[in-house]
């Protein structure tokens, strides 16, 4: 016969104990859903995101290992007969890429030789289509299936496509199979899109397949004003594009993470100090601790289990709509094609699994050990329990404190933004846990003017709070992190909203921004009957280009400023009146990201390539930017002219002397003119911030769901500790408590809980947002931006707190205030 | 025995509990009558129906059958909140597990009653300390009570008990978690100050000794009452 109880036995009694809290096991669950559910739902997102690049990026350079770039004219086409016959590089495929649409549809047409795709890109892949006509026939293109259904265009048909400023008509003379990454594409003879671009004799590049010593061999063979690029670097650097982007939102998820760490261990805490007593008796019985851990354990990992499958079932959905949120951002700031599809990332699930099982088994083990190896009697005192937590306040505290300096410490030695993000977390745990001990000191506080007040009643509540700090003081800290997630996202963007529309008051001088719809250049006869406007007291020119360059494409800005317009640069480094000197007479000033990004300050040289060949032009200044977390380098219309070629202009900015006459005649001008998009100063800027808070859009989704995760942590809490006190809410029915006493009593509980959450949220919060945009900001994107102390989002913080403690408050308060006392006083 | 005699009329009392698929019946269509000022004691094993009993005389659970007057006043008649009100003035329980109210000091505690009676300021203050007194605790005001031992405990409960002047008592088991010294104490406490007091005393309780106390003794069997000589 065993000397031990049957092991199955003893789990059996567990786990039907934790079976019997109905409500308690669908809010563990639920809790640990909702942590995964956020988690997936934004790994998927940066997944499929990352995935739909890296897809169009080989859609676009297929096997190709080394690309042929000229200047911003490109490449002259003369280039490609002469490496692929003369040279005998039979692998070698001209490109020339141009952005076109065909109604709203925006498209990226690629201008191939058919005949060259094979070795190089295999871009046209399986398909039916006539070759010949492809290449002979002017305006023949070829769509993958998927657009043509989409287009509802088949063999023969005509389309209307705008390109380069011009509405062209193309005749569709077949289609090939759709792949993923090219969903946007359409493929023309190179002749064609040539026409189609206005650019005859010239390609944006030609791929190649090259082997090292062929490769070191070209280099030095190459005419005058190109240069041989590394396709495998440039893949690379394209997709360093968008991380920053996705680490914004690993911030966010990593925080969602956080507290669903904290229910987690909220939830097991609670099963388990619900069962102390069984505990208590097992022990008694002769169970071994170790045996209990392991039983709680299994639990645990039934519960995770049963969570994590739920969370991704939830979580590809949430993926899905976040991409649709995203998708726009980043296909408006990165990618310019459409991320259509989520990709379920096998490596994503398996981050998931680890998470909720890996995440649960965690959380379980602190609550898990404490149970089994507290003694027997122990076990059978509620007051014992309470104790025990008391006397390891001040090692919590303590912990808390050392998390604190060494976050603040990690902070100093270096620039590492992954330093950064473990020094916010470590910030973020340390400050949380102190959240108790705050507890305790707030509600002592509390309780002395509480009981003037109120009596017996107002000192109940506040030292209910305190004396089942168990339970609360868990609930309590995820309310509060969840909360200061909220608060600290709020300030951050509020803090860059601000930034951006103070830059945006300083740099838009001009009283009228006039571009052209389609962003076509304006043509010289236009820009002359625009400087005759009446009304009219200056103008400032400019144009963007996108230089290809091995570590990326620079955005080059090429502007003729007056000095008005000059005066509103807010200059980050470098004298203004000097940087403006050496800006006329050749010198480029860059946004801060950029000099971020390259390690570039006033004075340094940045190296470009131009027409004849990469030539060094000195940085005079660096000022102040938003719009690109890229970088921009902004250079005088002349010095680009001499270096690079004549600089069409693309839009012009309006300085009145009188802005009615100039606004009206403008009116005249647009009624000429239909496609010109004419913007005033107060219109441009609405429409920036517009875009600005699309782009942050997701992030309130995710504050939305931290504020959910916080309203399940404290239901959650609440349920539990009014099943805790089923007794001396039953005592205090005997005694003369009304039901509706007895619910204000509970509620007023919860919301001293909400009010003490809001508090301490308040100043985690502003830690969270300073950490935000004085460290991880910077280390990111380079962005400097003031810190906006706005008592909106505090507000917001605040209110949430204590609102969805109330809310969270009365479904357990009406329960309890409903429940016959006879009942509470049999339960133990 | 004149009814204004009568201070206690249990008629027809009924009361099952559903345990798994069947039903167990505690109490089968009870009656029971208590004198005002008696000391009465609910004798029975465990499980016999004596706390629920209690819980019924006190309005804390609901009859399946019958009535409980208080006075002549029928109990379930009653708006839970005019039952809440008996309850807070006229009514004083003493638990087993002497369920105080851990969150309040000693002195909170018994003040508690009085408070939910609209009694505040320095009278009230001076009524909970000399009950504090008259169960030989004074100078543990301020202590809470998982600083007391299980007999003070139960001594701060039946000051609570007292201290807003209830004719009635009822004391479910309250030496049963008290050594037999200290058990003793306890009841020759409650005895005394009940009889003091002219309140009516019932006590559940599964222990003999408590007999020789009592004014009279009824046993539980079965779900019915059955009258023991003293």
């Amino acid at each position: 016969m065993s000397s031990q109880p049957r092991a199955s036995l003893v789990f059996k009694a567990g786990w039907r104990h934790l079976r019997g809290f109905g409500l308690q096991l669908v809010l563990a669950i639920v809790g640990i859903a909702v942590g995964v559910a956020v988690v997936v739902g934004i790994d998927l997102t940066n997944e499929s995101a990352s995935r739909a690049f890296a897809m169009s990026t080989d859609a676009l350079m297929g096997r190709a290992t080394h690309q042929v770039v000229g200047g911003p004219q490109g490449v002259p086409e003369s280039v490609y007969p002469w490496l692929r016959v003369e040279q005998g590089l039979r692998d070698a495929a001209p490109v020339l890429e141009l952005s076109v649409a065909v109604g709203e549809r925006e498209l990226t047409l690629l201008g191939i030789d058919p005949f060259a795709e094979d070795g190089v890109r295999g871009s046209l892949g399986e398909g039916e289509f006539d070759i010949g006509r492809l290449i002979a026939q002017a305006g023949a293109v070829v769509l993958p299936d998927d657009l043509a259904a989409e287009l509802e265009a088949g063999y023969g048909d005509r389309l209307q496509l705008s390109a380069a400023g011009a509405v062209h008509t193309v005749e569709v003379v077949g289609t090939v199979a759709s792949q993923p990454g090219a969903e946007s594409l359409l493929w023309a003879d190179i002749a064609t899109a040539q026409e189609l671009a206005g650019r005859v004799g010239w390609l944006t590049r030609i791929d190649l397949v090259l082997e090292p010593d062929q490769a070191r061999w070209l280099e030095a063979e190459l005419p005058e004003g190109l240069e041989l690029i590394d396709a495998g670097s440039r893949r690379q650097s394209l997709g360093e594009m968008s991380r920053a982007f996705e680490i914004n939102l690993t911030a966010l998820s990593l925080l969602a993470l956080l507290v669903g760490l904290f229910l987690v261990y909220n939830t097991m805490s609670f099963a388990l100090l619900r069962r102390r007593e069984l505990i208590g008796v097992l022990r008694a019985l002769g169970v071994e601790r170790s045996q209990l851990l392991r039983n709680v354990l299994l639990e645990a990992l039934i519960l995770g289990g049963v969570g994590t499958l739920l969370g991704i079932a939830v979580g590809i959905p949430l993926a899905n709509g976040l991409l649709q949120l995203v998708g726009r951002t980043l296909s408006d700031l990165y990618y310019a094609r459409s991320i259509a599809e989520l990709s379920v990332a096998p490596l994503s699930l398996v981050k998931a699994v680890a998470l909720g099982m890996g995440g649960t088994l965690l959380a379980a083990l602190v609550p898990a050990y404490a149970a089994a190896s507290t003694p027997p009697r122990q076990d059978l005192g509620r007051s014992a329990l309470e104790r025990g937590v008391k006397r390891r306040l001040g090692l919590v505290t303590g912990l808390g404190a050392v998390l604190l300096i060494l976050g603040a410490l990690l902070l100093l030695p270096s620039d590492a933004l992954w330093l950064g993000f473990v020094a916010l977390f470590a910030i973020t745990v340390g400050l949380a846990l102190l959240v108790p001990i705050a507890t305790v000191g707030f509600m002592r506080a509390l309780a002395r003017p509480l009981g003037r007040r109120f009596g017996g009643f107002g000192r109940m509540a506040a030292r209910g709070v305190v004396a089942g700090l168990s339970r609360t003081g868990v609930a309590l800290t995820a309310l509060a992190v969840a909360v200061s997630a909220v608060v600290g996202m709020g300030l951050m963007i509020g803090s860059f909203r601000a930034s951006v529309g103070d830059w945006l008051g300083s740099v838009l001088r001009a009283d009228y921004y006039l571009a052209r719809q389609d962003d076509a250049p304006l043509t010289p006869d236009l820009i002359d009957t625009v400087r005759q406007l009446p009304g009219l007291s200056d103008v400032s020119l400019s144009r963007y280009e996108r230089l290809p360059q091995e570590e990326g494409d620079v955005s080059l800005w090429i502007v003729q400023l007056g000095e008005e317009a000059w005066a509103g640069f807010q200059f980050r480094a470098g004298e203004p009146n000097a940087a403006w000197q050496a800006f006329q007479n050749g010198a480029v000033i860059v946004t801060e990201p950029f000099a971020f990004h390259h390690a570039l300050a006033p004075g340094d040289r940045l190296s470009l390539r131009t027409q004849e060949g990469v030539r060094e032009f000195p940085v005079a200044g660096v000022y102040a930017d938003y719009s690109s977390d890229r970088g921009i380098v902004a250079m005088a219309e002349s010095t680009y002219e001499k270096w690079f070629g004549a600089s069409p202009v693309e839009s012009m900015g309006l300085y009145a002397h009188n802005a009615a006459r100039l606004g009206q005649a403008l009116d005249e001008l647009k009624a000429e003119h239909p496609q010109l998009q004419i913007r005033s100063n107060l219109d441009l800027r609405e429409r920036s911030m517009e875009v600005f808070d699309q782009t942050f859009a997701v992030t309130d989704v995710l504050r939305i769901l931290a504020a959910l995760v916080a309203v399940v942590g404290v239901f959650s809490a609440l349920s539990a500790l009014a099943l805790e006190r089923a007794r001396e809410a039953a005592v205090l029915r005997a005694l003369g408590f009304t039901p509706t006493r007895l619910a204000i009593l509970h509620v007023t509980e919860s919301g001293l809980m909400g009010l003490a959450a809001g508090l301490f949220a308040l100043p985690l919060g502003i830690v969270l947002a300073v950490v935000l945009i004085e460290v991880i900001n910077r280390r990111a994107f380079g962005w400097t931006m003031d810190f906006a102390l706005l008592p909106g989002p505090l507000l917001d913080g605040f209110w949430l707190a204590l609102l969805s403690a109330l809310v969270a408050a009365v479904y357990p308060a009406w329960r309890q205030a409903r429940a016959v006392p006879a009942r509470g006083l049999r339960e133990e | 025995m004149t009814d204004s005699a009568l201070h206690l009329r249990l008629r027809g009392i009924a009361k099952s509990y559903r345990a798994s698929a069947r039903a167990a019946n505690v109490l089968h269509r009870l009656d029971l009558d208590v004198r005002r000022g008696e000391f009465l004691v609910l004798l029975g094993r465990s499980g016999s129906g004596k706390s629920t009993l209690l819980n019924l005389m006190g309005g804390l659970d609901y009859p399946d059958a019958g009535e409980v007057y208080i006075d002549e006043r029928a109990l379930f008649a009653m708006s839970e909140r005019e039952r809440t009100l008996l309850r807070r003035r006229e009514i004083g329980f003493v638990f087993q597990a002497f369920n105080l109210v851990p969150t309040l000091s000693v002195r909170e505690n018994v003040l508690l009653p009085l408070e939910l009676n609209g009694e505040l300021g320095p009278e009230a203050e001076s009524r909970a300390a000399s009950w504090l007194a008259a169960v030989g605790l004074e100078g543990y005001g301020e202590a809470f009570p998982d600083e007391l031992s299980g007999g003070e405990q139960q001594r701060v409960a039946i000051a609570r008990a007292l201290v807003h002047g209830p004719s009635l008592i009822l004391a479910d088991e309250p030496t049963g978690n008290l050594d037999l010294s200290t058990a003793q104490k306890v009841l020759d406490l409650l005895d005394d100050l009940c009889r003091r007091e002219g309140k009516t005393l019932v006590m559940a309780t599964h222990s003999r000794e408590v007999m020789g106390l009592a004014d009279r003794v009824v046993s539980l069997e079965d779900g019915r009452v059955v009258e023991t000589a003293v």
